[in-house]
């Protein structure tokens, strides 16, 4: 009896050391980590649901997230995430083209469509042995990430041009990540889901696009994280971390893809040729911004000519932090590009808070394939 | 006898419902005239760690998975290296094997090969290290739909962090991204979909 009470008391003390140093170790957490161990927690006991539901019919994929607990304010990146795979049909090996794509916020209780302002962004990423290498192209495996697009706040939703779209097998494998966000709630605790709608079309004959990414990358110094934003040289920045989305170029800077703004208009430039990677005069149809809020003003500009491909005027909300719409560039006849053309981004960004808020700047570019297109009327003659 | 019946039948009912997820089959490209063409991971010859030759006879009957890697590598090599170890510590059968071929084939030799598969701590008969002439290694890799280079370059890998997933009929049926926490878990699912095939 007496053993068996040491034991008790042994395996208390125990318990209460690891919730202490438990609860002391969650504390210490920044708000993106602590995000992930409270969703990981709240889906491994079926607290919220922690399931991904998809539903496909002839003309679209419908994928229906976990749920999200929203209980803070979740900064772009910080908020609860979920991600997965989908593929139309593993069974079928057919070729249907991906023309339109939605995500929404809604609830869980009744499905009602809630604000935009609670979607940080929604991925997806192609998989390139599987893409490329179905249609003998392995000269385009490995060559960059295979990243098709992200929608993200200020832009929930687009359609290419009439008569273009995304070539896709229904057996082809897609990985998606979609993210949740809260700047402005502070006196609520609710749930959320994300529902990604992707239309398609297996009947059309469609011209195909490639995507392509670039982003906007800021040299910083690593001891740039406490000094103030005066010292900083111009073009350069205060990374939000060191770890993530941090990039090397070949003079050895150290650059960054995330990155502080603050209370002050501030012009960044960045030199996107090299990340274009152009190699032959492409016309490009479709340009989706990725933009933070504060964000002002975004654009593609061709050096050589001296002309605006795609510009970007941020609407953002007026009585709160967010974005109200980054507009996208979409157009049928496109605008062509060249290899041998110098290309750079230009950023606008005016913060109208005391506190840094963090930016990043991404552009979804999507071309006419035409080696694709050759290859597709000759599969299409065939089947 | 009747309640054994309609039991069988509830079974075989419950059992034609719950509908399996199906791997397709990837090793197979669409050729120049338009035309769907298929391929084997049958013709190749490699060599082990050990000094053995590896060929279609080693994988005949198997499940195996494939990826590119050096030992000298530093960036992604490390994190692959400890899922693969996860892995072939967590899939217990002998119908499954893992191969990793070397793309510094200058320095690692096959004692170094040896050494580092020493370092894993999994059978010599599970994974398998090997090393081949520029020609089979250039061959395999575009069969196993990847590429390496073996120049640095700041914006691309040396290699690929993706495994292929290859059945006993030797064809491919899966990529999955071993930095991606999510595609090993999905490796791991199909590995056991086609033990259980």
């Amino acid at each position: 009896m007496m053993a068996f009470k040491k034991c008790y008391k042994i395996t208390f003390s125990i318990l209460c050391l690891l919730i202490v140093s438990g609860t002391i170790y969650y504390s210490l957490l920044s708000n993106r980590h602590q995000a992930i161990i409270k969703t990981r927690l709240l889906h491994s006991l079926h607290i919220i649901d922690p399931e991904w539901s998809t539903n496909t019919t002839e003309r679209n994929i419908l994928l229906t997230s976990p749920t999200f607990f929203i209980d803070n304010i979740y900064k772009s990146m910080e908020g609860p995430k979920a991600s997965t795979f989908f593929s139309l049909n593993s069974e079928k090996d057919e070729l249907n083209w991906m023309t339109s794509y939605t995500v929404k916020a809604l609830s869980p209780i009744n499905n009602k469509q809630l604000s935009n302002d609670l979607i940080c962004h929604f991925n997806i990423d192609y998989q390139d042995q599987e893409h490329h290498g179905k249609w003998n192209l392995l000269d385009r495996i490995n060559k960059q990430y295979p990243r098709l697009l992200s929608l993200s706040h200020g832009i929930e939703s687009f359609s290419f041009p009439k008569g273009f779209g995304y070539p896709f097998f229904s057996n082809e494998k897609f990985f998606i990540t979609t993210q949740a966000l809260n700047h402005n709630i502070t006196d609520s605790i609710f749930n959320i889901k994300h529902r990604i709608n992707i239309e398609y079309t297996t009947k059309e004959i469609l011209k195909p696009l490639r995507p392509k990414t670039i982003y906007m990358m800021l040299p910083f110094k690593m001891d740039a994280t406490n000094k103030p934003i005066s010292q900083i040289p111009e073009n350069s920045c205060i990374p939000v971390e060191t770890k993530n989305h941090t990039y090397y170029n070949k003079a050895g800077e150290t650059l960054s893809g995330h990155w502080k703004i603050f209370k002050e208009e501030k012009k960044y430039t960045y030199d996107a040729t090299e990340q274009l990677d152009i190699q032959d005069t492409v016309t490009v149809h479709q340009i989706i911004p990725h933009l933070h809020p504060f964000a002002k003003k975004f654009t593609l500009k061709d050096k050589t000519n001296n002309t605006i491909i795609y510009t970007c005027d941020v609407i953002n909300h007026t009585n709160k932090i967010g974005l109200t719409n980054t507009p996208s560039f979409s157009s049928q006849k496109g605008i062509i590009m060249y290899p041998t053309h110098q290309y750079e981004l230009e950023l606008i960004t005016k913060s109208t808070l005391d506190e840094p808020q963090d930016m990043m700047a991404s552009l979804f570019l999507f071309f006419y394939d035409k080696e694709m297109d050759l290859k597709i009327n000759k599969y299409n003659n065939e089947n | 006898m009747k309640t054994n019946t309609i039991t069988m039948l509830l079974l075989i009912l419950c059992i034609s419902c719950s509908k399996e997820r199906v791997l397709p089959i990837l090793s197979n490209y669409i050729d120049e005239n338009g035309t769907t063409r298929s391929y084997l991971i049958n013709d190749y010859h490699f060599t082990t760690q050990l000094g053995n030759e590896f060929t279609i006879e080693n994988t005949k009957g198997k499940i195996y998975i494939a990826n590119f890697f050096f030992t000298r590598c530093s960036s992604i090599c490390p994190p692959m290296r400890e899922k693969l170890i996860d892995i072939a510590a967590t899939i217990d059968n002998k119908n499954f094997i893992l191969t990793s071929y070397t793309i510094d084939i200058k320095h690692d030799s096959l004692s170094v090969l040896n050494r580092y598969s020493e370092g894993t701590m999994i059978s010599k008969d599970k994974w398998f290290f090997l090393k081949g002439s520029p020609e089979e290694l250039t061959s395999i890799s575009e069969k196993f739909r990847t590429s390496f280079s073996t120049t640095q370059n700041s914006n691309d890998f040396y290699h690929s962090s993706y495994v292929a997933l290859i059945d006993t009929k030797q064809q491919i049926r899966g990529f999955y991204d071993l930095l991606n926490s999510e595609a090993v878990i999905l490796l791991k699912e199909d590995i056991n979909l086609l033990l259980n095939e």
